[in-house]
């Protein structure tokens, strides 16, 4: 009886993901990869859609690799550095897609309320941050001789998932953390006048602060307009310290002046408003109740951060123990017998 | 003149006749090794003692000013030099072609303001050290494998060719600058990770493609890139060296020559 031999063909999908998953390919989009890495630094374009394309090309390449290549499994240690690889841009585009930077000013004693002054974010961001709450309290941020910042302490107060109150301190390095988005600190904070405005037609007053700019980086420059609610004239705000806030020569803590003045024009009105003092105007009368403190944040969301952490430690990790593994078997020394 | 200056000026007069010797020693076939290396660890024992005193006055390391920097870092990639030779004797002939590379860190170390810079809120954390320890050990690395790759270039000429006649084969010195460069690309990946750690409390971002993270990505795939084309493809020594050589160019431009055509906060304090 004769037996007819067979021979097995690769299958022929086999084929296209072994020359997908070639490492000359690899090394075409390494190179291309570095192009748009490049092209992104000089500000070419945003750097989210110059990359995605390399990106998820060599993605595809390693995804394929990891399926042909029986060098990966032969080395463990080397299938877990390219796996690993592979869930960190997988992880970098969902973060892409979810997450929120953003900015806002809060007075202190306001309560922030999800309202940011800048906001950037992924497609698929939804509307959290919107039901997140947090008083602003004292903030104290504290100087070196020369204008050197050094610490920022800024008080919040929120409830927390339960109810209870809570508090803390946080700034610089050390965010406040509500549900997956983190609050940093920032170098903006100046002075708030506070107002009780109520116009001519007899609404409700309306209480709320007006930021002047930052300080002390805009410290020559603490002027600003603000029309108030309902009015068409607006007003020319410009705080006069009567006091001596910042000394160059040892190290200050900045704090609201204590005596000071507001200087207020509208049209041919001028006046120096004290905390207390009360202006009528054409449109209405504002009212000074006096000077607080601003401080600026930045916000954060990307739920992917702590999973992308354990995937780039799980790259290094496994790149080490390949490497190891590897150069363990063969001398270090030229020449010299193998361990 | 401070006993701080007075150290460092000792040191680098030492580095420099050390230097010297290993120059003039490769030239002429009589290499004296045991001079070049005590007088580098002499060198380094003074470099310590400088950057000790100053640590101690300012209660900060050396990662502010470009002074601080360059110093450190001079100490740094030359004790890793030294270990490197220590544990490994045929490296030792390569100080012709490391030491005149640091000279040119030395000799920009000099023209530099040693007064104090201003240490950030955000630089008291443990996390500096990770990543500028990891971020040494890369740019260390590396630079023992340019050592490495210069000897194999070297002996591509005739009187490069006798210089180093003693040494093992360019494939064995290939190999051993593959190591090296592996090393290196785990630490780089350290650093990375470390200083996206970082990033995140810092600056409330963890990657944002400022000039020094894009470089410092670039640097970081073309050395990938080099070790995925030196176990893919075995390319001749002198290729292979030639990349390890490249990678060293890249790392030195973005860690010394990124913080001074940007303003961004980010200035590559390694």
């Amino acid at each position: 009886m004769r037996i007819a031999r067979i021979r097995l063909e690769p299958a022929p999908w086999r084929g296209a993901a072994a020359w997908l998953g070639s490492p000359r390919l690899a090394l075409a989009l390494f190179a291309l990869l570095g192009v748009a890495v490049a092209a992104a630094g000089r500000g070419a374009a945003p750097a989210g859609g110059l990359l995605a394309v390399p990106l998820a090309l060599l993605a595809l390449n390693l995804g394929c690799a990891i399926a042909t290549h029986a060098s990966f499994r032969q080395q463990p240690a080397l299938l877990v550095f390219h796996v690993a690889l592979l869930a960190l841009v997988l992880l970098a585009a969902a973060g892409r897609l979810t997450y929120l930077n953003g900015t806002l000013e809060i007075s202190v004693g306001e309560e922030f309320s999800g309202a940011l002054t800048q906001r950037e974010q992924g497609p698929l961001h939804g509307d959290a941050i919107e039901r997140l709450a947090f008083t602003q309290l004292e903030f104290a941020v504290h100087y070196q001789p020369g204008m050197k910042r050094a610490q920022t302490e800024s008080r919040v107060a929120w409830r927390d998932a339960a109810g209870r109150p809570r508090e803390a301190v946080v700034g610089d390095d050390a965010p406040l953390r509500l549900a997956g988005y983190r609050f940093y600190t920032t170098p903006n904070k100046g002075f708030a006048p506070e107002f009780v405005w109520r116009s001519a037609q007899g609404r409700e007053a309306m209480r709320g602060t007006v930021h002047l700019p930052s300080y002390p980086a805009q410290l020559a420059a603490q002027e600003q307009d603000w029309t108030p609610p309902g009015a068409t004239q607006p007003l020319r705000l410009r705080l006069e310290f009567e006091e001596r806030l910042v000394d160059l020569g040892k190290p200050w803590i900045l704090r609201a002046p204590g005596a000071h003045a507001l200087a207020v024009e509208s049209g041919a009105t001028r006046a120096r408003l004290r905390p207390g003092d009360t202006l009528a105007l054409a449109e209405g009368t504002v009212h000074y109740a006096g000077l607080r403190m601003w401080m600026g944040y930045s916000v954060f969301y990307d739920w992917t951060l702590p999973w992308l952490l354990a995937a780039a430690a799980l790259a290094a990790g496994a790149l080490g123990a390949h490497y190891l593994g590897r150069f363990r078997r063969e001398p270090w020394r030229p020449g010299a017998e193998r361990p | 003149m401070s006993a701080e200056m007075l150290a460092l000026w000792s040191a680098l007069s030492l580095y420099a006749i050390a230097g010297s010797l290993a120059l003039a020693g490769v030239a002429r076939a009589r290499f004296a090794e045991a001079w070049v290396m005590g007088l580098l660890a002499l060198g380094l024992a003074l470099h310590a003692a400088a950057i000790g005193v100053r640590w101690e006055r300012l209660g900060h390391g050396p990662f502010l000013t470009m002074y601080e920097i360059l110093s450190s870092n001079v100490w740094s990639l030359l004790a890793i030099y030294l270990l490197a030779c220590w544990r490994l004797p045929v490296l030792r002939p390569s100080a012709a072609i490391v030491l005149p590379v640091l000279f040119v860190m030395m000799l920009w170390l000099a023209t530099q303001d040693p007064r104090e810079g201003h240490l950030p809120p955000t630089y008291r954390t443990l996390l500096l050290y990770v990543h500028v320890g990891f971020g040494k050990a890369f740019l260390g690395a590396v630079l023992v494998a340019v050592g490495l790759a210069g000897m194999v270039l070297a002996r591509l000429t005739r009187r490069g060719a006798a210089w180093f006649a003693a040494l093992p084969s360019d494939q064995q010195l290939d190999e051993l600058a593959y190591r090296f460069l592996a090393v290196a690309l785990v630490c780089e990946t350290l650093m990375l990770i470390a200083g996206a750690v970082w990033a995140q409390d810092a600056w409330g971002r963890y990657w944002a493609w400022d000039p020094l993270e894009t470089w410092a990505f670039l640097t970081w795939l073309l050395l990938a890139g080099a070790l995925h084309a030196r176990s893919s493809f075995r390319p001749a020594p002198p290729a292979g060296a030639a990349l390890a050589i490249a990678v060293f160019v890249l790392a030195f431009l973005t860690f010394f020559g990124v913080p001074f055509v940007t303003t961004a906060p980010h200035q590559g304090a390694i």
